[in-house]
């Protein structure tokens, strides 16, 4: 899954999509270019948000059969793996949440390319919608 | 540790270098916080 070509519709939804890795700041203007992505990018290189949001890092979660099944399935969709930028034994995450700060979708990526559908981001977004849209009409009362 | 504690604690890089609060990212709509693996 490509979040960021979910930009547009995560924008009309209300929401904001901030992508953040764990490489060096220097390597986001070559994400950005081999992305696509224009959107917020950033960069945890001490990975202390990762271990906060305790998401999955090791060999293990790095080098297993799924995670191999999914980079199968990526290849002969035309995706190329590049030089890693980053831990290459880290794994990411997906996390929806409203504007008081509560999450709709707490999703830890349980191996390489084990991501949450676009489906479920969807769903999530809505109903952080709804709770942030909630929070501001009580506010104004 | 909530999710408003780690949005309130934590810190990340722009391009630039420059560290930016994570709580600082967002207005009144929802946050889509996305971590990739790496920048490869």
């Amino acid at each position: 899954m490509q979040l960021h070509c979910m930009e547009d519709e995560l924008e009309e939804l209300g929401a904001r999509l901030v992508v953040v890795g764990n490489g060096s700041p220097s390597f986001i203007a070559g994400f950005r270019e081999k992305s696509g992505f224009t959107g917020a990018l950033y960069s945890d290189p001490s990975r202390v948000l990762y271990r906060s949001l305790q998401l999955e890092r090791g060999l293990r979660s790095s080098i297993n059969g799924r995670s191999m099944a999914r980079a199968v399935s990526a290849f002969r969709s035309g995706h190329r793996q590049s030089q890693v930028q980053g831990d290459a034994f880290q794994q990411g995450g997906v996390f929806v949440i409203t504007s008081k700060g509560e999450s709709t979708l707490e999703y830890r990526s349980q191996f390489a390319g084990d991501h949450p559908t676009t489906s479920e981001i969807r769903r999530a977004v809505v109903e952080a919608a709804a709770l942030s849209n909630k929070g501001q009409s009580y506010d104004r009362t | 540790m909530s999710m408003s504690q780690v949005l309130e604690e934590n810190r990340v890089l722009d391009e630039a270098g420059q560290a930016v609060a994570l709580d600082s990212l967002w207005g009144q709509g929802p946050l889509v916080l996305a971590l990739v693996r790496h920048f490869g």
